[in-house]
């Protein structure tokens, strides 16, 4: 049994290997002076936003109150978490996705009812969601809903097999309107990843009432757990409101019945392992992913510290940083073959490998000016012509702005990038590592520009400016009208009115509430952004990575 | 008149027939192995230039066809056939056939053979010469009332004997008169099976006495001369389990009484070729001449150890016609030998015999190390042949470094897969008893047994679930295909340590780990905090457990778990599945087999009543009959195996009802 490669032992490897061939390109050279007063002070307000995201996590593993959770284990239930952790492959990793949902909204608390992710089952990937039936009965809330929609999407266009880990009360009936309507997309994406052969496997542990019952009803394959699992349109109480019918849970639709008789489920499992067994069993029994490319062996990791990755980013986001020292600090072996370094250099762009994927990078390094988004322009076509998925390092206060620029026809050369992102068929990823502001954000592919996943990190502001800056624009607007009105607002008037705004738009910039609002898949901690990214990029190769020749009409 | 031998069939198996083609192959002499099919894929089957297939499963349908092996000799133009030991080496018709078909028969005249080969005989010709014989019959009178007539006589303990009998098998220890005859039965029908003879002989027993042997080595020109002695008191069941040279119990004048009685009973039968003469050293201090055994002794090593000679190639020198090579005057002992036998068995549960797949077999090497095996990683130990895997031999200047070096070879071999008498050997010779040499035949089963197979302690097991569960890690990180860089159990948000489950005998226990960084962080374990997989090589995983390294072999069969720690302690045990079976409710009052065997005989039929002890069916395996009892008192519901059906362990035989 331990006839294994030796270099499996080596943490870490001491090269990288592609199918043999060692990777040539340049070493980015690291100017960084862990010394320095900018890095040590960046490091520590790091540290302080790594301790809060730290303890909204924990929040976000609330699985319920201590009596819910105790009668879960009477009636031999395991936990959502534990569930998860059951159907996984011992020791594959675990990207759960939005685990923070609904934060600082007045749900059901971060993370909503639900825990969901992607990881290995029989060594492939499939996307796990379960419900938590301990916290609120599993109902569902809008931030439970919108996650759900959102995974539908990632499910969707990374051919992910899903496993519903089903124990849920169904929609929260007071926030219904909120719900109800789009709750129907989750019934539809299952049966149309279905229609492209992408299965859904649902294990019912426990009750699972009306809309409920058409997740495992509407799914490929349904295993559901003796005595406790039960399935029906309408529970007894509602029986007897409709028809006057006097029944009970069990013979109404308890898994006995559903798996001998009405056929909706189509194993009977004698308990919670049972069922997870036969989850992974099913699992194993699927068409192979049709993955676009794997690597081979470890890859290097990066030659500079990512630790240092905390000093580097700077939480004044007035204060730039050098992407490169970032690139160094995520890509393999931090090696980077830079494009057209000399031109445009406010967006650095350039190939890189990560966990021995192939990637094309485009980074901020300052606003972006016409050149620089030609450059983008340029380069997204390139990584389409060559089938290489794109990843975005966010850090954009906008184009420039001003006289000389716009007479250059810099909203024509933002269009063009815009619409090269836009029209982009190959996989992309954003990570938010700064300011997010203005059409920045749309040139660099934000949430609105489908990338296949966006990270944030805790520094991370996004707007549509910078909350100084809107606030004076407002203050200033609202002068000028005041002024007209012959009626010019007293200077503390407009300091107070200045104040509020600025707290107002810094708190809707956060990277907590963008993450609360679904803005993005989840908070990364700096130093594992190599993760991250690796992790998407395997699943962004579950499927055939197509680029286009297709975009739109570039202004010329 | 001398012959050169060119090529040579071994009509053998396993380590005695490595052993003798690596003499052999030294000398420039071809072989040819012949095999039985259980055999088909053993090392000596490869090691040999030629090999023929004998097309069976059993030693009566292979190694004992003296047809079949003239018939491979022939076909393959061996000019001599080397008998090993056991099967056919002291069957004086098969010298006689060899010779017959004009092959080199590499062993004594036939004649020797049946002098020798009779107990009976042989202690007639030995009261002739004077050399004092165990009191006992071993007249042609075989009917139960002479024999147990006869036992009177000598009076109990006795021994029961096949006369053709040798190595331990046929052989019973009658101490009152009411179980002579079952005994008798027994040993008749083993010796039919073993030696196709039922002649039984009777010999006074002794409970305390010590087994001293002497090689003696005869030419055909009629000299005659001995290699020394080999002290194996320590025996089990008549099986010897540890042998030396020289004896650390006697004294120079025991000595030279034995070699001298040893070279008188040589002489008497103008003995040609390699021979043993075994003697009784009584706590009195009597000797008795035992018997004499005409072929080449499984401990024959540790003489060649003391001695510097290669006993084979004087074999081979002697049949081809050749003075002994070395006259008795030449002859020097130097330094002290031991030979450990690793039998595949079980000592904790009365040393019943063990099978299965060995899984990973390592030897130390070193100078004065010496391995005989026909076993390898990979092997099968069946039901057919003898439970020995392998003798282990050291040397050195003298008995107590020899010992050391024994103990260090028997902490760092590993034997994995199957249930062995290692860490019995380890603790034996480790016995303080040992090194005063103060044991005699019965050792093992009586006061020394008790003191041994000492339990694992808790921190051991939890050493053993350690290793294990880093194998297990090591293997499916080494499986992963897809996220082989994201570190192992890799989480953005941490909700559990991974978990590993085992069962040592009744106990559970749990080993929790995360990865961090590059060490697994360990939880609730009393063995260590933290574990690093430092390197994989040949000895096994060596692991760090809380900065201590040290090499660990792991080995597994599904879910069956073998590890050995650095100390050389070894641990067999079970890992849980995540997903536990739902239990079945365990048959009540049923028989079941207790390891792999064929049935000799049903004992009871479908409705028959039983009672508890009452035996129900006779197992044998590896040679050793059993019979399997009822546990409970009942009715034969079903019976479900039939005479000569080979059965596995686990095998239910007899459904038994009950009552409650």
């Amino acid at each position: 049994m331990l006839k294994i490669p030796f270099y499996y032992l080596k943490f870490p490897p001491e090269s990288t290997k592609l199918d043999g061939q060692s990777i040539i390109m340049k070493k980015i050279n690291s100017q960084i002076n862990t010394r320095s007063e900018t890095f040590q002070s960046n490091y520590a307000q790091m540290q302080v936003l790594l301790t809060e995201l730290d303890k909204k996590l924990v929040e976000s593993r609330f699985q319920g109150q201590e009596k819910h959770i105790e009668k879960a284990r009477s009636e031999g239930k395991n936990l959502a978490r534990e569930r998860i952790e059951l159907l996984l492959d011992r020791d594959s990793p675990f990207l759960e996705l939005m685990p923070l949902a609904g934060l600082g909204g007045n749900g059901f608390g971060p993370g909503g009812t639900s825990v969901a992710g992607i990881g290995l089952v029989q060594g492939r990937l499939i996307m796990a969601i379960a419900n938590v039936g301990t916290n609120k009965g599993g109902a569902i809330d809008k931030a439970t809903l919108d996650k759900a929609l959102r995974l539908n999407e990632i499910a969707m266009q990374n051919e992910l097999p899903v496993v519903n880990l089903v124990e849920s009360a169904g929609a929260n009936l007071p926030d219904q309107a909120a719900i109800f309507n789009f709750g129907g997309i989750n019934f539809r994406e299952i049966t149309r990843r279905s229609a492209k052969g992408i299965p859904t496997i649902s294990v019912v542990f426990g009750n699972c009432t009306a809309g409920g019952a058409y997740i495992p009803g509407m799914s490929d394959y349904t295993i559901m757990v003796k005595d406790n699992a039960k399935m029906f349109l309408a529970g007894p109480p509602l029986v007897k409101m409709a028809t006057n019918e006097i029944t009970d849970e069990e013979s109404l639709g308890g898994a006995d019945l559903h798996s001998r008789v009405s056929g909706v489920s189509d194993y009977l499992a004698a308990n919670e392992s049972e069922a997870i067994r036969l989850a992974r069993e099913i699992v194993g029994t699927l068409k192979p992913a049709n993955t676009h490319f794997q690597p081979f062996g470890l890859a290097a990791p990066p030659a500079y510290d990512p630790a240092e990755l905390l000093g580097i980013a700077s939480p004044d986001l007035k204060k730039p940083f050098d992407a490169r020292e970032v690139i160094a600090r995520v890509v393999d072996g931090s090696l980077f073959h830079e494009f057209k370094p000399d031109y445009g250099s406010t967006l650095v762009t350039g190939w890189a490998h990560i966990h021995g994927y192939p990637v094309g990078i485009l980074a901020n390094n300052g606003v972006l000016f016409s050149e620089s988004a030609q450059k983008g322009t340029h380069f997204i076509q390139l990584c389409n012509q060559n089938n290489t998925p794109i990843i975005y390092l966010q850090n954009i206060t906008g184009f420039m702005v001003g006289k000389k620029y716009e007479s250059e026809g810099i909203i024509k050369f933002g269009a063009q990038m815009i619409n090269a992102v836009s029209n982009s068929t190959v996989p992309t990823l954003t990570v938010m590592i700064g300011a997010s502001y203005g059409a920045g954000n749309y040139a660099m592919n934000g949430r609105a520009y489908e990338p296949r996943f966006l990270w944030s990190w805790p520094n991370s502001k996004i707007a549509v400016m910078g909350a100084e800056q809107l606030a004076g624009v407002m203050v200033m607007i609202q002068q000028v009208a005041a002024m007209k009105a012959g009626q010019p607002l007293p200077p503390e008037q407009l300091k107070a009115t200045r104040d509020h705004l600025i707290k107002e738009v810094e708190k809707q910039s956060s990277a907590w509430f963008a993450t609360g609002q679904l803005w993005d898949d989840g908070i990364i901690d700096p130093r594992e952004t190599r993760n991250f990214l690796g992790f998407s990029l395997a699943i962004v190769n579950n499927t055939q990575i197509r680029g286009t020749k297709e975009f739109g009409v570039f202004r010329m | 008149m001398n012959t050169q031998i060119h090529k040579i069939l071994i009509a053998n198996r396993g380590e005695i027939a490595s052993r003798i083609m690596r003499t052999c192959h030294r000398l420039g002499i071809e072989t040819v192995a012949v095999f039985a099919e259980p055999d088909r894929e053993a090392s000596f089957v490869r090691e040999a230039d030629q090999a023929v297939a004998l097309g069976g499963n059993t030693s009566a349908e292979t190694y004992l066809r003296q047809d079949l092996l003239i018939l491979a000799a022939q076909k393959t133009g061996a000019q001599a056939i080397h008998p090993g030991y056991g099967f056919l080496a002291e069957n004086a018709d098969f010298a006689r056939a060899v010779r017959e078909a004009g092959l080199i028969f590499i062993g004594p005249a036939a004649e020797s053979m049946e002098a020798m080969g009779s107990k009976a005989r042989a202690r007639e010709i030995m009261q002739k010469r004077k050399v004092p014989v165990v009191p006992g019959y071993q007249g042609a009178a075989q009917d139960l009332p002479t024999l147990a007539g006869e036992a009177q006589k000598i009076g109990f303990p006795l021994l029961v004997k096949a006369a053709a009998g040798g190595g331990g098998k046929g052989m019973r220890v009658v101490r009152e008169a009411k179980s002579l005859e079952s005994a008798i039965e027994g040993v008749k029908r083993e010796a039919k099976a073993a030696f196709g003879d039922d002649h039984l002989i009777l010999e006074r027993y002794f409970d305390t006495c010590r087994h001293i042997e002497m090689q003696v080595f005869g030419d055909m020109q009629g000299n005659v001369i001995h290699l020394g002695e080999r002290e194996c008191s320590l025996q089990r069941r008549h099986q010897k389990v540890v042998e030396e040279a020289p004896s650390p119990s006697i004294s120079d004048d025991q000595r030279k009484l034995f070699a001298q009685y040893a070279v008188q009973a040589a002489r008497a039968i103008q003995y040609y070729g390699a021979g043993t003469v075994e003697f009784l050293l009584t706590d009195a201090g009597e000797i008795y001449f035992l018997e004499m055994n005409t072929r080449l002794q499984v401990e024959h090593p540790v003489t060649e150890e003391i001695t510097g000679q290669d006993l084979v190639e004087w074999q081979i020198k002697v049949a081809e016609g050749h003075e002994l090579p070395a006259a008795q005057s030449e002859i020097f002992f130097g330094g002290h030998a031991i030979e450990c036998r690793l039998y595949a068995e079980d000592p904790t549960h009365d040393f019943l015999p063990a099978t299965g797949k060995i899984l990973d077999f390592a030897f130390p090497e070193g100078e004065n190390l010496r391995l005989e095996t026909g076993i390898e990683t990979g092997s099968e130990v069946g039901i057919w042949f003898d439970p020995m895997l392998a003798k282990i031999v050291t040397w050195a200047e003298n008995r107590v470094e020899a010992t050391r070096l024994m103990q260090y070879a028997l902490r760092k071999m590993h034997c994995l897969g199957l249930k062995t008498n290692r860490e019995f050997l380890l603790e034996l010779i480790s016995h303080p008893q040992f090194a005063r040499a103060d044991f005699h035949t019965r050792s093992l089963e009586t006061g020394l047994a008790g003191e041994l197979n000492q339990q694992a302690s808790p921190n051991q097991r939890w050493q053993a679930a350690l290793a294990a569960t880093a194998a297990l890690w090591l293997g499916r990180e080494a499986k992963r295909e897809i996220l082989q860089s994201i570190p192992s159990g890799w989480r953005n948000n941490f909700y559990q340590y991974q978990k590993e489950e085992f069962l040592f005998g009744g106990e559970k226990l749990t080993v929790e780990y995360r990865l961090e960084g590059d060490f697994l962080q360990i939880r609730g374990c009393e063995a260590a905090q933290t574990l690093k997989l430092v390197d994989l090589h040949e000895g096994g995983l060596r692991l760090e457990l809380d900065g201590l390294q040290a090499d660990f072999a792991v080995e597994n069969a599904g879910d069956q778990f073998f590890v050995q720690l650095p100390e050389g302690r070894e641990l067999a045990f079970e890992r849980l599945s995540r997903f536990p079976e739902v239990e079945k409710v365990a048959e009540k009052g049923a028989c079941v087999a207790q390891m792999p065997g064929q049935v000799v005989k049903v004992l009871v039929r479908a409705g028959e009543l039983v009672k508890a002890g009452d035996g129900m069916v006779i197992l044998s395996s590896m040679k050793m009959e059993n019979t399997l009892s009822a546990a409970g008192d009942g009715t034969v519901a079903e019976v479900l195996v039939g005479e000569g059906d080979f059965v596995e362990a686990g095998k239910m035989l007899i459904k038994l009802k009950g009552e409650e």
